[in-house]
């Protein structure tokens, strides 16, 4: 595992990519025989599921709550076990609204907004990094030199200045969280294609004529995949965080609609009183999703490893 | 050294440079302070005057030229809600940051470093596991619900500590832990990996089999390689709590550091304000990793020299 | 367990027996080592051979009761003069001081940032306990007997500063600095140039001959052996296949495992149309058949092969071979 972004260790993923195209199916088969051996990889499939599955048909499941209607009379009543009763098994909030609705209702916004964010960083960074590992030259230059002003200005401080002067937007949040991990992706696509540049099936199809855009993608990009998968997880994981604390700040979504971060914000004034569920249970959700992918990734990491390790083991040379 | 730590210095006031250019441009050529201070039905002629009054409707080379000239000095603007220097509200701001920094570095290198060699020293048993558990568990918890968490059982419950603003040393304690455990979970496992994996290397097992044992050859020869790791990555933690970690928590806590200024600046409306404060940030940002570019040299003469 | 170490003059120092490291993997544990025996006596030159992933370099750590992590010593036993060796209080004893290596490649097996000086007086100070001006004399005599010239200025160096030859030079006399009577040499001279391997073999053969000190040499080149050693096992997939004097087995080499790798030797004395092949890959070693490791392989392999693996056994004075086709003396079995 280590960080949930590591800005250090372009090598990381550019060890990770086999010299020959990947057998896709064999792949697949260890990846699943793997799993059924490695409990955090069950349990973050289950999580994330579960998390997805609350996403997509959170108004059509059985038993819950409208997540918007108010009852007064109910205002904060406490989950089952501090008195409350199953009606409102997690308790309701200040305005009565049934807590585990908008737990489900929450869980939209979250994976709507992580995993769009994730996709633009990935789309974008990758192709970056394609263009100036392949490219060199200038072009390698400035790429480089952007990916590395952007490490010194991440994250929150650009969320705070474009919201600032565009004002708060779930968009806005989106493009945020993709512009603060972008160079991820640029840093492991162009360390991995430097390594690839060199190896003997580019060589061999630069002689016989392809176009250097054909190498790139028969060749290069299928190599890339693995590793960005992980990577992907692993930025999904720092997403969701994001996106939570930029609708804590009020940045994001705005209510009524719900999210567990704005959840968070107008459960703050009950933490020390009567209501502390609100906070406790929209934060628990969070923990629990972002735990669920980075159980995920820290099993596709030891996936890796473990075929590392086998290699270090069986195949030193000379015994 | 003299001339490495010269070069350093400039690309650090290079990077402030295009960085607050950036911010110049969002501010400046995609909108402007005074249309953010007025509500959105406000007629064009109050934009108008408005502008006038705070000298955004001068050419954009002027005000570009009056913005880095500003910053030379020290003067970030006026701020328009407070009506005050821009430099000075942030200004009086930053220790009460800096305090909080330097409380959450204090807890992420603690309670991260030890936990890390602990975990390596005994690889794959149960102290290895129980570690590995605890910075999943920290690292997936957001930590403004740590925050809350803290707030509801340590302040509320227990009252052990105050549970909001920063009153003395003891209110320090609860922010410090809500910023500082993630960062101790990422960095014990950093330190972990790096241990572990300079024990692999073969002269930590030479040095094993001439029988010189595990720590004598964790602290004698593999301490050199891990600590320059162990410095970046703290720095790293560092810039995160400049650029995220504290402005959240400041609003958690009620502490009156510059993040928790530049969100109700936000709420105000005062662009000029918000803008101060991320280029004071992002400052802080920079010279953090220019520390850690130094003390990293001075650990292993071999980083390289560009 | 009959007596295999020596011929009468010798003293048996090193008695490993049954030892197996195991490793985890996805698909289960795999056997690095499979219950490996083995003697090593006094003023002997024991050689291990077998080609690659045939548990080798795994062996001589475990020896020492060292196995990289995820691995570990699943069974047997290991006994330096009579002493446990996997009890690591005797471990911490013996290590260095008794039983010393010799890795593969000096260049990442001595330590980047130390010099020769440092490594030799941690070494001198620590497990010897010299002090003060003994320790420079110690490490000037050292790199003098393994034909260090000024080592008066070598002392000063850096791993990357020396040449190949002189970092194996360097590695052996780190090893002899605390006066071992066994060296474990794993692949010395691999990655060495000819003439400079031809260098180091010599000195590890005076050397063992000057000092009484005994080599167990693990390597995958017969030449090595033929050359150095007084005694030779020949490896396969973790197992030991055959054991033997030295002319006897390049003589007359029983295993049919041993049998090929002979042939895969060019040899002035043969033309080089006879020099042939193993057929066959090394096994996956995830994936051994139940029976003799080698069955896929052998020619002269049948049904019994596939059952179990053949013991090691017995089959004239001090040749023992692990095969189904060479039946052993009744009773005289060591696996």
């Amino acid at each position: 595992m280590t960080a949930v972004e590591n800005p250090m260790d372009p090598a990381d993923g550019a060890g990770t990519g086999d010299a020959a195209p990947p057998e896709s199916v064999t792949v697949m088969a260890e990846l699943r025989s793997h799993l059924w051996k490695s409990k955090a990889g069950i349990s973050g499939i289950v999580i994330c599921s579960l998390f997805v599955l609350a996403a997509v048909a959170g108004p059509w499941l059985p038993l819950i709550k409208d997540p918007t209607k108010q009852s007064l009379p109910d205002r904060l009543t406490p989950p089952v076990g501090w008195g409350g009763t199953w009606a409102h098994p997690l308790g309701t909030d200040q305005l009565g609204r049934d807590i585990l609705a908008r737990l489900i209702d929450g869980a939209r916004i979250s994976l709507l907004v992580s995993v769009t964010a994730v996709i633009i960083a990935a789309v974008l960074g990758t192709v970056l990094g394609l263009i100036a590992g392949y490219m060199g030259g200038k072009i390698d230059t400035l790429i480089v030199s952007a990916a590395d002003v952007q490490m010194a200005f991440p994250g929150v401080l650009a969320g705070l200045i474009l919201v600032a002067a565009f004002g708060p937007s779930v968009w806005l949040v989106i493009i945020v969280i993709a512009i603060s991990s972008w160079m991820v992706f640029t840093r492991v696509g162009r360390g991995l294609v430097f390594t690839l540049k060199t190896s003997l099936y580019v060589e061999a199809s630069e002689l016989a004529g392809a176009s250097s855009r054909r190498i790139m993608w028969r060749h290069l990009l299928p190599n890339l995949v693995s590793s960005l998968i992980t990577l992907c997880v692993l930025e999904l994981a720092a997403a969701i965080l994001s996106e939570s604390a930029f609708a804590f700040l009020g940045f994001g979504v705005q209510p009524p609609r719900s999210s567990w971060g704005l959840m968070i914000q107008q459960g703050r004034n009950y933490v020390t009183g009567d209501g502390w569920w609100i906070v406790t249970f929209a934060g628990m959700a969070i923990a629990i999703v972002v735990l669920g992918v980075n159980l995920l990734s820290l099993w596709l990491q030891s996936f890796n490893d473990v075929a590392e390790r086998e290699q270090i083991v069986l195949e030193r040379p000379g015994g | 050294m003299l001339r490495w730590l010269a070069k350093r210095i400039i690309a650090a006031a290079l990077v402030v440079f295009v960085v607050t250019s950036l911010v110049f441009v969002v501010t400046h050529v995609f909108t402007d302070p005074a249309t953010v201070s007025l509500p959105l039905e406000a007629s064009q002629e109050d934009r108008a005057s408005r502008r006038a009054a705070l000298g955004l409707d001068r050419p954009l080379s002027v005000q570009y030229w009056d913005f880095l000239s500003g910053l030379v000095v020290g003067d970030l603007g006026e701020s328009f809600f407070q009506t005050q220097p821009a430099s000075k509200l942030v200004f009086e701001r930053l220790p009460a940051t800096l305090r909080l920094v330097a409380g959450a570095t204090a807890v992420t290198v603690l309670m991260g470093a030890p936990m890390g060699m602990l975990a390596a020293w005994w690889e794959r048993r149960f102290a290895d596991h129980a570690v590995l558990g605890f910075s999943m568990a920290s690292i997936s918890a957001p930590p403004f619900w740590i925050g809350y968490l803290l707030i509801i059982v340590i302040a509320a419950q227990l009252r052990w500590v105050p549970t909001f603003g920063s009153s003395g040393f003891k209110s320090l304690i609860l922010p410090s832990f809500a910023i500082g455990l993630a960062s101790a979970g990422r960095l014990a496992q950093m330190t972990r990996r790096g241990i572990v994996e300079e024990l692999r290397k073969p002269y930590a097992v030479t040095a094993m089999s001439r029988g010189f044992s595990r720590s004598y050859t964790i602290v004698h020869h593999t301490f050199r390689n891990v600590a320059s790791g162990f410095v970046t990555m703290t720095g790293w933690e560092v810039t995160r709590m400049f650029t995220g970690y504290t402005v959240v928590i400041e609003v958690v806590f009620s502490w009156p550091g510059v993040g928790r200024l530049a969100v109700d600046a936000i709420f105000d409306r005062d662009l000029i304000l918000v803008q101060a404060a991320v280029v004071v940030l992002a400052t802080m940002v920079v010279l953090t990793n220019l520390l850690v570019d130094i003390a990293r040299r001075l650990i292993d003469p071999r980083v390289d020299l560009a | 367990m009959s007596a295999t170490g020596g011929d009468g003059r010798t003293e048996r120092l090193l008695e490993v027996k049954d030892l197996t490291v195991g490793f985890p993997t996805r698909d289960g544990t795999v056997l690095g080592v499979d219950g490996l025996t083995l003697n090593v006596g006094s003023h002997e030159r024991l050689g291990v051979v077998g080609e690659s992933g045939s548990g080798k370099s795994v062996m001589g750590l475990a020896i020492l009761g060292m196995v990289l992590p995820p691995g570990r010593i699943m069974g047997g036993s290991v006994r330096w003069k009579g002493e446990n060796v996997l009890d690591e209080a005797v471990a911490n004893r013996v290590r260095g001081r008794e039983i010393a290596m010799i890795f593969q490649d000096p260049m990442v097996s001595l330590n980047p940032l130390k010099t020769v000086g440092a490594q030799l007086r941690e070494l001198l100070q620590r497990r010897v306990g010299l002090q003060g001006r003994a320790i420079k004399q110690r490490s000037l005599e050292l790199l003098d007997m393994v034909g260090i010239a000024n080592p008066g200025d070598r002392l000063k160096s850096y791993a990357f500063e020396l040449s190949g030859g002189m970092r194996q030079r360097v590695m052996i006399a780190t090893a002899l600095a605390c006066d071992p009577t066994l060296l474990i040499a794993d692949e010395p001279t691999t990655g060495l140039d000819v003439t400079i391997q031809d260098q180091i073999l010599t000195l590890l053969h005076n050397l063992s001959t000057e000092l009484g000190v005994s080599v167990l040499m693990i390597t995958h080149d017969l030449g090595v052996v033929a050359q150095f050693c007084d005694r030779v096992q020949v490896m396969y997939a973790g197992r030991i296949v055959e054991r033997a004097p030295i002319a006897q087995m390049f003589a007359d080499p029983q295993h049919p495992y041993s049998g090929g790798l002979l042939r895969s030797v060019p040899r002035v004395d043969r033309a080089a149309t006879e020099l042939a092949g193993i057929p066959g890959e090394p096994l996956d070693r995830a994936q051994f058949p139940p029976g003799c490791a080698f069955e896929p392989r052998c020619g002269e392999a049948h049904d019994t092969c596939r059952g179990a693996p053949p013991p090691l056994v017995k089959i004239a004075e001090r040749r023992w071979v692990a095969c189904y086709n060479r039946p052993g003396e009744a009773g005289e079995t060591s696996t």
